[in-house]
């Protein structure tokens, strides 16, 4: 029921919000035991550069206003 | 997650290797381990939280003040310097994959019957897939939290007796904390507050690097293209001024060559002009042979100190504390031949014999010894070749100095050719040379500007050159800017869509937690027509009203708190279950050490008989009196494992029978 009703609630929001929010969740439930999770940042930066870097290369980036 | 089997080596208690085999059936879906007070089920369970979580996971402490884990029976039967080990193996089964587990403490045993621990327990995780081939996991800690977290693990793992937590009126910070963590919404508010910060972190990086500079240098790019064009523009048309000036005076030259009165004269400046350039050509040789000669002419400089240096190795050499310039295998080749360098023998002893040794004592290292040949020899071709190159500059520059002087007599003799026609009697010819001066004139303007145009050009050119690499690194910050911004974007807007989500999803979890509790409360207690409702308020106050509309919470009984707990922990099992397919699968097991010790019968028939049906997979520690009668009966068609376990007076240790 948690994960349905999480997906029905990311479905929503435009495919590449979709990828990030579940790879960070991810990430956060594997350091959810540290109260100062050491790391975590750089690996969500990693996600978001990933993410960002396709976009970037869409050729149809910039031209939605 | 579902539990398949354990197996207890030397922990605690148990001594030797011992297994269980966990009740996996959807129907009988009930493992029951028996056991008195004392038996071993708190070992037990310890040993399935240890082997899954260690003593602590980062900053959750799972096992405290519980003692040695090592068996003291297994320490006992060890010789001294012998390896003991202290091992629990545990295989489940979670999303469609299996995984075994291991954790181990490995010491030695000391003279004097203690253990000294060879290092921390060890963990390791292996997973088997559907096709049968087993991997080792690269982050077995992390990959255990992401099945079952260790902060969510005491709402399925726990001890019956002390659940009665959430019941207490002043609950509601754990009743909150166990919600966050079992239907995962710590991990949504984490990664918000994570993105949030990222987002933040972008834009600050964004503002360092930004400030509209690419703009400027482009802008500045164009002003210089534009300067410099002009400049050639205008060059451009000051050579082409220069070309019809030239062209000018060569009709004027014609045309005084064609007069009878002016031609001797113009063929005087003809001769005296192509002196004048054969000159010009020779002086301008002649400044780059100086040139050349001046850029090689550093050891002029350092000619005295050459020469100091030659001075001293002179002396040294006589004094004998350097080489002479014979190598010392020379020496040592004389020597064992006995013969001196003239070629006559030498005898033993003999004025040649000791000379030859004396030479061998002066030596020095073989590599020093060649050093400092070779800097003799090189020194010497230095103070030869600065001779020679002083001797050719100076010949140069007294050849400058005859040219410049004879370029000053032709100099003199074109102007006393020119003043000769301008100041003829016939006005024609001094009209004539007047205007060719006036042409010559403009030349000499025209080349000045030119001159000056050129180092315009010269100095836009480099200032062009420079932009160009400043447009090339502000254009790969602004890559930087783009990939910055966007990075911003989507960490904000990932951020807000989790604070979205998070909002509706907690209270709709809230809301469905509520209805589950009410549920199963009225299920399992024996009062249902007592207590009207459960509520879990927004602030996560969990609440029973009776049929007053009242709270009855400070109320309620040790035996209806643990009601209620186990109403609520079974209510998050239920909803943080996921849709059942092989690939997600969020079933957890509940494994409850001592779950009835307080419960009077009614309770307890009430609980065996619904919370096999509640859970996916159930667990229970039991004494024979907390599962006894009618209990044990509603227990009984849902049983799928059943083990007792006997304690042995002789040595203290627990054996698991199979019943």
């Amino acid at each position: 029921m948690v994960r349905e009703r999480l997906r029905a609630l990311l479905q929503s929001y435009d495919p590449t919000l979709q990828q990030i929010v579940g790879e960070v969740i991810e990430l956060e439930q594997v350091y959810i035991s540290m109260s100062k999770p050491r790391g975590v940042k750089q690996d969500i930066d990693a996600v978001i550069e990933k993410y960002a870097q396709e976009e970037l290369k869409n050729p149809a980036y910039g031209l939605e206003d | 997650m579902r539990l398949e089997q354990i197996a207890i080596e030397n922990f605690r208690q148990y001594h030797g290797r011992q297994r269980v085999k966990f009740a996996r059936d959807t129907q009988r879906n009930v493992t029951v381990i028996h056991g008195i007070n004392g038996a071993g089920k708190t070992s037990f369970f310890l040993a399935l939280n240890w082997c899954l979580y260690g003593k602590s996971v980062d900053d959750i402490k799972v096992i405290d003040n519980v003692g040695e884990l090592m068996s003291k029976e297994a320490v006992k039967q060890a010789q001294p310097n012998e390896e003991v080990r202290t091992v629990v193996d545990v295989a489940f089964s979670h999303n469609g994959g299996r995984y075994s587990v291991r954790r181990e403490l490995r010491g030695v045993k000391q003279v004097d019957g203690t253990v000294r621990l060879t290092g921390p327990d060890t963990f390791e995780m292996m997973l088997t897939h559907s096709d049968g081939r087993a991997k080792p996991v690269s982050n077995p800690i992390g990959t255990m939290n992401a099945i079952l977290a260790a902060n969510a693990r005491e709402y399925f793992l726990f001890d019956g007796e002390k659940i009665d937590t959430f019941a207490k009126p002043e609950s509601a910070s754990q009743v909150k904390q166990a919600v966050y963590s079992v239907l995962k919404i710590e991990r949504l508010e984490r990664a918000q507050r994570h993105l949030d910060g990222l987002a933040s972190d972008y834009r600050k990086q964004l503002k360092q690097i930004s400030g509209g500079e690419l703009r400027n240098l482009v802008e500045r790019q164009e002003a210089a293209q534009k300067a410099r064009e002009s400049a050639e523009k205008r060059k451009s048309e000051k050579a082409q001024e220069i070309e019809s000036a030239n062209r000018k005076i060569d009709e004027i030259e014609e045309r005084l060559r064609s007069s009878q009165n002016a031609r001797s004269l113009q063929q005087r400046r003809d001769e005296l002009q192509r002196d004048l350039e054969q000159r010009r050509q020779d002086l301008e040789d002649l400044v780059n042979r100086v040139a050349t000669l001046a850029s090689t002419a550093h050891s002029l400089f350092a000619k005295p100190a050459i020469d100091r240096a030659l001075e001293v190795l002179d002396e040294k050499r006589k004094r004998g504390e350097i080489p002479s310039g014979i190598r010392e295998q020379f020496v040592k080749d004389l020597l064992e031949q006995m013969t001196c360098i003239c070629g006559r023998p030498v005898t033993d002893g003999s004025p040649e014999h000791s000379r030859l040794l004396s030479l061998l004592q002066t030596r020095l290292a073989g590599s020093t010894e060649d050093d400092i040949l070779n800097t003799n020899a090189l020194l010497r071709t230095f103070t030869f070749s600065s001779a020679d190159r002083t001797q050719e500059i100076e010949a140069a520059l007294r050849r400058r100095a005859s040219l410049i002087d004879a370029i000053k007599e032709v100099d003199a003799a074109l102007d006393d050719v020119g003043r000769q026609l301008k100041d003829s009697p016939l006005e024609e010819i001094s009209k004539l040379e007047q205007k060719r001066e006036e042409y010559q004139e403009d030349i000499n303007d025209a080349m000045m500007d030119i001159g000056g145009l050129s180092n315009q050009i010269e100095e836009r050119t480099r200032e062009l050159r420079q932009l160009e690499k400043d447009i090339a690194h502000a254009n790969k910050e602004l890559n930087q800017q783009r990939l910055l911004a966007t990075k911003a974007e989507l960490a904000q807007r990932a951020a807000d869509a989790i604070a979205d989500m998070r909002s509706i999803y907690a209270d709709n979890m809230r809301q469905q937690l509520e209805m589950k509790t009410r549920e199963i409360f009225k299920q399992l207690i024996w009062k249902g027509s007592h207590f009207q409702d459960v509520q879990l308020s927004p602030e996560f106050h969990l609440e029973v009203i009776d049929r007053y509309g009242l709270s009855a919470k400070p109320e309620l009984s040790a035996g209806e708190r643990q009601v209620l707990s186990l109403s609520f922990i079974a209510a998050m099992s239920e909803i943080s279950k996921g849709d059942r397919t092989a690939e997600n699968d969020d079933e957890m097991p509940l494994v409850i050490d001592t779950p009835f010790g307080r419960l009077s019968s009614h309770h307890r028939n009430a609980i065996t008989t619904h919370l096999p049906d509640l859970a996916d997979q159930l667990v229970l520690f039991v004494t024979d009196e907390e599962l006894r009668e009618d209990a044990y009966e509603n227990l009984k068609p849902r049983i799928g494992a059943e083990y007792r376990l006997e304690f042995e007076r002789l040595t203290s240790c627990t054996i698991i029978q199979e019943v």
